[in-house]
């Protein structure tokens, strides 16, 4: 005989597993039609812009948002790959050198947009199909009161910096991505990847993220970081902190560019342009620029203000790490076997 | 019988389910570079080793403190022990970084990785050692104390000697658990890829090769299960279940190293909680939002508690003495990204079923380490048990209801409670099977990618917290569950 307290402890476990289920999806199906964006984790996450922006633009719409935190730029288009019966129909969080993988892989939209609005610097964007919504110049971040820094490639190289720089792989992360580029482009590919060693032999060592990296420089374990010319902007806004520098090399700094693009698959196409478009605008990229520590692509008055605290950077124009970007798994081949060396 | 063996397989087949749909997906399989296998079986098996090894000697001291610790404290310091091992990788990760910032160490790379291991799972052997001496030799000890013989005798010709097979066992269970760890050979490995559960997720996320990716998930529980499967099987004696006290250890000492790891990672974790304490409103700023997750944790964490114990009562009434236990004895869990894309494939995006497979796709993971550490020595103590009940002609369900879902009660709720703790600090499956920030767990990750490292620590600290209730409160369900009258 099954007691009485058997089935009672039953039935709440029952109860609370099937009510806790409908709570948690209590937003339940809406009226009106619906779009879905595959964006990357920290854009969805709470502190990120994504939360916002779908607020305000579903008030707009009169739709539903689904922002599916979809991981990174290499996870996205996996996810895509592998859900062809259910594709999104607005990818946000590519970038100028994904943007090429992409590219191979799936058929996108074209999109007309105006450039007048935006910064000189895109004013010749190439792309109908890939569109910029926020941008930064990379280099070294450091702390001026605890060190001195190298101003040039070949000073990364000396000895008193073993381990005290935090770079990132380029295999799991888009910024070590763009170094690697950085210095393939600056050196050659040969000599690049020759150089790549020495740092290796160094001691240096790569993080899978950026996230990492950067946590082990607020950490005191590096004196520098490979990450954005504005997560000066974060020290300085969030924590009020003015001892954060940014390294100014000699030559032009690499520069990633976040993209948004609409995939030929799309379902809610009209909707998908519409928001495309509302991240486009003074309301939007004002969000953008804020929670995201990036350049908005046009001007934002709100960002004005904050743009007296960043250093001016020369970068490279946006496409120019195209050809290495174009034989990309080639070349993390080649990085695949530094490793090993 | 053939019901019976219909029935094991379709259970077993749950574990292998992501593998299978993937397998769909499979196209023409080129094999990956012997140089990429090489270098990485060597890496793994180096860190896994030493974690193991590291672990094992440091468990195996701190199981002789726990021996001479007196019946008061025993039970305390074995939870102080355990707790490391169920805080939530990102804790583990932060304590490395931070330890090798005190010793002045590399922060990346094989070190810190075998450290974070070592200090994951040293609490698991020390306890694991202390039961076994109990279970097995407390006779023996007592008869020797009795008789005089030194401490050095007892621990080498008693201890040592009766139980290497289970020493090797326990160094196997952490070995396995090392070789297919994701979180920390990821996050700290630095460019030297140290499990296949990264080579795994670079070759679906970089290369879009899930041939390769499959290859490796295959070849890994292969090495594993060969691994398991090769151990030598363990005595069956008796159990006691009291406490023993045997050896003099000063009290302090015996505190101080059996309270270390955990105040090691309590430390490092204030330190990061300290100074995040001045943004604590920015959390504020979530308003019920904060709330939503912790309800979501805590629901996660007990609807993964819950699947937990429904496993556990499966296994034991479906005879796991034959090949079934060699089966899990012998099966690791696939990678999350395995487990989550393969899962997807299955149950699609609808919210309900999203919400099933989640669980699901957690029980995969974290199941088959639990069974081989809990539920597998209980269910072999019980073993002589069932045969007699067998030749006394009970059926398979009296035996089920009357001698093993009563005797298993303690270990079924804890592994329960550690399952939910693992559930609720975990963020990898959760953010890609759901695509949503579901759990705290979830909310932290998202704070450290952008910038907030300390706060991160502070909503971490608090998933641990929302982990206890969920232990105590599935503890008492499992006692409810498992009493008949």
């Amino acid at each position: 005989m099954v007691n009485k307290k058997f089935i009672l402890a039953g039935v709440l476990v029952a109860a609370v597993l099937v009510g806790g289920a409908l709570i948690i999806n209590s937003g339940g199906a809406p009226s009106g039609p619906r779009l879905r964006v595959f964006a990357y984790d920290s854009f969805v996450s709470s502190f990120g812009p994504g939360p916002r922006l779908v607020e305000a633009f579903e008030k707009k719409c009169q739709c539903k948002v689904d922002l599916v935190s979809a991981g990174d730029a290499g996870l996205i288009l996996q996810r895509m790959e592998l859900k062809k019966d259910q594709p999104p129909d607005l990818v946000i969080g590519l970038d100028q050198l994904t943007q090429f993988t992409a590219e191979k892989r799936f058929q996108w939209k074209e999109v007309d947009v105006d450039h007048s609005t935006w910064f000189e610097r895109f004013h010749d964007w190439p792309s109908r199909h890939f569109i910029p919504f926020d941008w930064a110049p990379m280099g070294f971040i450091y702390r001026p009161s605890r060190t001195q820094p190298f101003k040039d490639f070949e000073g990364m190289l000396d000895k008193k910096w073993d381990d005290r720089i935090a770079l990132q792989d380029p295999r799991t992360s888009t910024p070590g991505m763009q170094f690697l580029f950085w210095v393939l482009s600056h050196f050659g590919e040969d000599d690049g990847f020759e150089y790549l060693l020495k740092l290796k032999r160094n001691g240096l060592r790569f993080a899978p993220s950026w996230s990492t990296s950067y946590g082990l420089f607020q950490k005191g374990k590096a004196d520098f970081v490979f990450s954005y010319a504005t997560s000066l902007l974060y020290h300085r806004i969030e924590e009020k902190e003015t001892d954060y520098a940014f390294v100014q090399f000699d030559g032009l700094h690499p520069m990633q560019i976040e993209l948004m693009a609409i995939p030929a698959s799309c379902v809610s196409c009209e909707l998908a342009e519409s928001f495309l478009r509302f991240l486009l605008t003074e309301e939007a990229q004002s969000v953008i620029a804020s929670r995201n520590y990036m350049y908005p692509v046009r001007h934002v008055e709100s960002f004005a203000k904050l743009e007296a605290f960043l250093p001016k950077v020369d970068t490279f124009p946006a496409d120019r790490f195209e050809p290495l970007a174009q034989k990309q798994l080639e070349i993390l081949q080649r990085w695949d076997l530094l490793l090993r060396k | 019988m053939r019901r019976l063996r219909l029935l094991q397989s379709l259970f077993f087949g749950v574990f292998v389910l992501p593998l299978l749909s993937l397998l769909t997906y499979l196209g023409r399989m080129e094999l990956p570079p012997f140089s990429e296998w090489k270098s990485t079986l060597v890496w793994s098996s180096i860190q896994s080793a030493a974690s193991a090894s590291i672990s094992l000697v440091i468990g195996f001291f701190l199981a002789l403190l726990l021996l001479s610790s007196g019946r008061r404290w025993t039970m305390w310091l074995m939870l102080a022990l355990l707790l490391p091992g169920f805080f939530p990788p990102l804790m583990i990760v932060l304590t490395g970084m931070q330890v090798t910032d005190w010793l002045g160490l590399s922060s990346l790379g094989l070190g810190v990785v075998v450290f974070c291991h070592a200090l994951m799972n040293v609490g698991l052997v020390a306890v694991g050692v202390y039961q076994l001496v109990v279970m097995r030799l407390k006779g023996m000890i007592e008869l020797a104390t009795v008789e005089s013989a030194p401490y050095k005798m007892i621990v080498g010709s008693i201890i040592l000697r009766r139980l290497w097979r289970e020493l090797a066992i326990l160094f196997f269970l952490v070995f396995s658990m090392c070789f297919t760890s994701f979180s920390i050979p990821l996050i700290l490995g630095g460019d030297q890829t140290m499990s296949f559960e990264v080579l795994v997720y670079q070759k679906v996320r970089v290369y879009n090769d899930w041939n390769q990716a499959l290859f490796y998930v295959f070849f890994e529980m292969f090495f594993v299960s060969c691994f398991i499967w090769l151990l030598p099987k363990q005595d069956d004696e008796s159990v006691v279940t009291e406490l023993l006290q045997f050896g003099r250890w000063p009290m302090p000492m015996v505190f101080a190293f059996c309270l270390a790891p955990l105040l090691l990672v309590l430390f490092s974790e204030l330190a990061g909680v300290l100074p995040a304490l001045t943004q604590l409103h920015l959390l504020s700023e979530l308003g019920g939002h904060f709330w939503v997750l912790s309800f979501q944790s805590l629901y996660l964490g007990f609807a993964a508690s819950f699947v937990s114990v429904l496993l556990c009562w499966c296994m034991g009434y479906l005879s796991p003495w034959g090949k079934l236990r060699k089966v899990f004895q012998g099966l690791s869990a696939p990678s999350a990204v395995v487990v989550g894309f393969g899962l997807m494939l299955l149950f699609g995006d609808q919210p309900y079923l999203q919400l099933v497979s989640l669980v699901l796709g957690l029980s995969i993971l974290f199941f088959p380490y639990l069974y081989r550490w809990q539920l597998d020595p209980a269910l072999q103590r019980l073993q002589s048990q069932v045969e007699m009940a067998k030749v006394m002609g009970a059926g398979r369900s009296q035996i089920f209801w009357d001698i093993l879902r009563p005797q298993l009660v303690s270990p079924v709720g804890f592994i329960a409670g550690v399952m939910g703790f693992w559930v609720i600090g975990e963020f990898a499956l959760v953010q890609l099977m759901t695509g949503k920030e579901l759990t705290l767990a979830v909310l932290a990750q998202g704070l450290l990618e952008r910038y907030r490292l300390d706060l991160g620590s502070i909503v971490i600290l608090w998933t641990i917290t929302l982990g206890f209730v969920n232990w105590l409160f599935i503890g008492g369900v499992v006692r409810v569950f498992s009493h008949r009258s």
